[in-house]
């Protein structure tokens, strides 16, 4: 994001700006990742119950050594459904053979294609014999159903196989259809991604063309810390399996741990995008890596008890721990963050900190994309519509015009009245959309 | 006689074959059966298999929840990490020395608690601040806070099991108490939203009973991850399909090259063990696959066999036709030839026959000597004459061109004619005539053919019967036939020969044969010339030689419309 637009931009309340944007958080550098713990605004008002936001963003700078990465162990899972017979699975396998030879010899790489059953095409090797890889890879043909519960779980299964925290364990999964054998429900799915992150494994899912389920790709993505996306046409493939393995090759931090835990008087409400684990005044959230150059956050909502004037409260502190990918040693680093209760409203506005208020209105944006998606999903298009202009006029008051994302609003409350395959289409972008924002992935 | 060979040539070669085939069919599906209930045994070990590899997968979790710290001696947030970072287990629990669940607990569940025990060991409802009941050493390190989500969900997904009701295990509605006093450790399996959850329970080191639920959808996707996959290399029976199916009946993983049919059944199916017995496994073959992969080497053989048989037994049948039709053939070729010799001799046998005669007419009646001598060239000559008639009238009638040509005349007369011609040839042999004739009224027939009917019995009796010392012949007349009989008492004819002694070219036996010439045709012509006549030549029963009988369709010349 822009600084400069941002800056022009974030006046909520079209008051006053100040400086001391970061009066009050505390930033924290390690070698690999930084830490920055701010509040939305760095006072609030005195003697009522307020809302507040934190939001703990995680930074990862690249390495010093440009040439260097981390060693990956993937799996690119296949749909050879029916469906994908053709353009689509001769593009699929085009891009796998793409991407396999961007690998260095000590990456490990293993192809596993699912229809109704699973073949695992490559156990999982060193990517150093290529040629014998492209030939498993080139031999796959179309069959039938879509086992797609049991592709993931051998490619998860071959990825167990080298698995370690010091590479980047990733799956990617292409799919064009609905999963019909085995569990088959987003919950499911989701429940997969939830244990799998655990031993540090993520699933990126890619969908191809307009029939699959988006719901629960997005959901096996996001409950792993994987990345999705949405591919119309065959022929994107290639960049879309290339952009996933830029992400791949560009993580310098893995097992993000945050720990955030809440002064007395403080109440974890919830999480605005990535989710998190809250129980009591102890917030717990997992990411599984982060990439150069990126900044992931995570936005808590909290409910602060009344204040008095004047007094600086402590908020919260922040525990982040993480591997370095370069070092192989797990590091850690601190936050805390305060507020000061103040009566005045110009002091609150003035205190605001720009990168956090932008965060929150994205997140909020998010949410109403999806409830109007939910209510378009339920048949109540005229509500949803509503919900989506409320949403533009919320982006615009808060200067999101020349956002893509904006745009993006637009055109789905122009097209809310399509059925069938356009919305299908539509509804696989917003999806994405919604994706891209809760959990800072990149497009 | 050819079609009936023909078809008894058939018969010996098909009736082996077929009943070859039938025993061969029969071992063959025996054979099957065999192979079928091997195959089936096979199958069914390799589902075992299959199941022991899921048991060890349970038996790697059971080993990994025993080598965690004593859980009972955990704060609430360590138990609370270690589900966070566990990816197989969703939610540890703790019971307490009451088999109460102490972990995760809400308040309203120990108010539910306290209320069941109706008062009689009224336990406080413990607060927030106050650890409860200190009676409990280990209790200290737990307290109740507030749940979390997923403890929450845990409780309400368990709330049956705490609360002593009986939980369905499987689909059957049976159910089961697990004996946590006396066991040690154990599984316990129940249904919550979509299908089978699994919890594990053992006691610590500390004595408390202690648990973990395992993440169903992490179970499915570690056994998926532990069965084989589709690799035709990677299987034994990769060529069949074999299914985890669920209690529901839907496929949770398959793998196998077969894509099976809707409709067909499974060969074999097998319940996974506990404590996943709600669970089977099933194995979908490939179509026949006893009849193509271990039966086929039976069927080959049996088909093999029957068709090197057949082909022995053709062979065989061929050779032996063969032999029997070369026998027919040279017959044949020989009355060819005494065919068309007798037709160069026919001219010149009838000189000398008239000759013959002539000469005996004219020699004075002192010359015995010479009337002996010309008496032996008429009868040889008339011998001659009868055989070249019997093969030309042989030939003709194998040309289908034998007519007979009625004329009116006596049958005794002709009687009289022949054995007139024989009587110095029997007499020679010590053989008398008698004839006892009834056939005078003139009759319509044909005399020549009567004639060689009559000559051919009567040149067997002189060259068979010669052992014995009459002959008589007896005629009838009536309704339009008339029946003559010559019987001999010479050897006669054995019952088994009599049918074949009317067949062309048919011997008796060497022994009869012995010494004596002719084609062998006689019998079979007179016959012939008998039934052409509206009549028969059949071999009478007799005490002793042979009797034969004519008989000829001869109506009497001159009654109503029998002119010819």
């Amino acid at each position: 994001m822009n600084t400069t637009k941002t800056r022009r931009n974030l006046s909520v309340h079209g008051l006053l700006m100040l400086a001391a944007a970061l009066l009050g958080a505390v930033s924290a550098q390690g070698a690999q990742v930084g830490l920055d713990v701010a509040m939305g605004s760095d006072s609030v008002l005195a003697n009522a119950k307020q809302t507040a936001y934190l939001r703990v963003a995680m930074t990862g700078h690249e390495f010093r050594d440009t040439s260097a990465r981390v060693p990956v162990n993937v799996a690119i899972v296949l749909d050879k459904s029916g469906s994908m017979s053709g353009e689509k699975l001769a593009k699929a396998k085009d891009a796998a053979i793409m991407v396999i030879e961007r690998l260095r010899p000590d990456d490990i790489v293993s192809v596993v294609a699912y229809d109704s059953v699973v073949t695992v095409l490559v156990p999982a090797t060193k990517a150093s014999d290529q040629a014998g890889i492209f030939a498993a890879i080139r031999s796959v043909w179309a069959g039938n159903n879509t086992a797609l519960f049991a592709g993931v779980s051998k490619g998860a299964a071959e990825i167990r196989k080298f698995l370690e925290r010091g590479r980047v364990n990733r799956i990617i999964l292409l799919s064009d259809g609905l999963a019909n054998e085995g569990p088959s429900s987003p919950g499911e799915l989701a429940e997969l991604g939830a244990s799998l992150i655990k031993e540090g494994v993520s699933v990126t899912t890619i969908g191809l063309g307009l029939d699959y389920n988006e719901d629960l790709m997005a959901a096996l993505a996001r409950k792993s810390d994987g990345n999705h996306m949405f591919v119309e046409k065959p022929e994107d493939l290639a960049s879309a399996f290339g952009r996933e393995f830029g992400n791949v090759m560009s993580v310098v931090a893995g097992n993000v741990n945050v720990a955030v835990t809440c002064e007395p008087g403080v109440r974890p409400v919830r999480a605005l995008g990535r989710e998190v684990s809250v129980a009591g005044q102890n917030v717990h959230a997992v990411l599984n890596q982060l990439y150069g150059g990126q900044t992931k956050y995570i936005l808590l909502e909290v409910e602060l008890e009344p204040g008095t004037v004047g007094t600086r409260t402590p908020v919260a502190t922040v525990e982040l721990s993480y591997l370095d990918m370069a070092t192989k040693t797990t590091e850690s680093l601190r936050g805390a963050v305060a507020v000061t209760a103040t009566d005045s409203q110009a002091l609150v506005t003035a205190g605001e900190n720009r990168e956090v208020m932008e965060a929150i209105v994205y997140q909020i944006s998010a949410e109403r994309n999806e409830l109007a998606m939910r209510l378009r999903d339920e048949g109540k298009i005229e509500e949803g519509k509503r919900v989506l202009k409320e949403n533009l006029k919320y982006l615009e008051s808060n200067g999101a015009i020349d956002t893509s994302w904006y745009r993006d609003n637009g055109s789905v409350l122009l097209e809310m009245d399509q059925g069938g395959a356009e919305w299908g289409k539509i509804r696989k972008n917003m999806i994405k959309g919604q994706y891209q924002i809760k959990q800072q992935s990149a497009p | 006689m050819k079609v009936r060979l023909t078809v008894v040539l058939t018969l010996i070669v098909a009736l082996p074959l077929v009943g070859l085939g039938w025993l061969g069919t029969r071992v063959a599906r025996n054979e099957r059966v065999v192979v079928e209930q091997r195959f089936n045994a096979l199958v069914l070990d390799r589902l075992r298999d299959v199941d022991a590899g899921i048991a060890t997968y349970l038996a790697q979790r059971e080993r990994d929840l025993f080598s965690l710290p004593a859980l009972s001696g955990q704060t609430v947030d360590q138990l609370r990490a270690m589900a966070r970072e566990s990816a197989t287990v969703r939610q540890f629990f703790v019971l307490s020395n009451r088999n109460e669940l102490r972990y995760p607990v809400s308040l309203e569940l120990v108010r539910e608690y306290a209320s069941l025990r109706n008062g009689l060991d009224p336990v406080p409802a413990p607060s927030l601040q106050q650890p409860p009941s200190p009676d409990e050493a280990e209790s200290r390190e737990l307290s109740i806070t507030p749940l979390t989500a997923e403890e929450t969900a845990f409780l309400e997904r368990t709330h049956a099991i705490w609360a002593g009701k009986r939980i369905p295990t499987n689909d059957s509605g049976e159910s089961r108490h697990v004996n946590i006093s006396t066991q040690f450790k154990g599984w316990y399996a129940w249904y919550w939203g979509d299908g089978l959850n699994l919890i594990f329970w053992w006691r610590d080191w500390r004595g408390a009973v202690v648990g973990a639920e395992l993440n169903p959808v992490r179970l499915a996707a570690d056994i998926i991850g532990a069965l084989p996959d589709s690799n035709p290399e990677s299987a034994t029976l990769a060529d069949g399909r074999i299914s985890l199916i669920d209690s529901k009946g839907a496929t949770i993983y398959q793998w196998g090259a077969l894509e099976p049919t809707q409709d067909v059944p499974p060969v074999a199916s097998l319940p996974l063990r506990a404590p996943l017995s709600a669970w089977h496994l099933q194995y979908h073959a490939a179509p026949n696959p006893a009849g193509t992969a271990l039966g086929g080497g039976v069927v080959f053989n049996i088909v093999s066999g029957i068709v090197v048989l057949g082909l022995a037994l053709m062979a065989l049948a061929v050779y032996y036709h063969r032999e029997s039709s070369r026998e027919m053939r040279e017959a044949a070729q020989r009355v060819s030839f005494v065919n068309q010799v007798s037709h160069e001799l026919k001219t010149p046998l009838t000189s000398i026959r008239m000759y013959a005669e002539m000469l005996d007419g004219e020699l004075d009646g002192n010359d015995e000597k010479a009337r002996r001598h010309v008496g032996v060239i008429v009868s040889e000559s008339q011998r001659l004459s009868r055989l070249i008639g019997n093969v030309l009238t042989f030939s003709r009638k194998q040309r289908s061109t034998l007519k007979l040509h009625r004329a009116p005349g006596s049958v005794d007369g002709v009687i009289r004619s022949v054995l007139g011609h024989f009587e110095p040839a029997l007499a020679a042999k010590g053989i008398r005539c008698a004839f006892d004739a009834d056939a005078a009224q003139v009759a319509l027939f044909d005399q020549d053919s009567l004639e060689q009917i009559l000559g051919n019995l009567l040149g067997n009796v002189e060259k068979y019967a010669a052992s014995g010392d009459r002959v008589e012949i007896h005629s009838r007349q009536g309704d339009g036939m008339v029946s003559i009989t010559v019987a001999d008492n010479g050897p006669g004819i054995p019952p088994r020969e009599r049918n074949r002694v009317f067949m062309p070219f048919y011997r008796i036996s060497n022994r009869l044969t012995d010494g004596v010439t002719g084609a062998g045709i006689g019998l079979a012509i007179a016959r012939d010339l008998a039934r052409l006549h509206g009549g028969d030549l059949t071999l009478e029963p007799a005490e002793k030689g042979a009797c034969f009988r004519v008989v000829i369709h001869a109506p009497v010349a001159g009654t109503n419309g029998e002119q010819t």
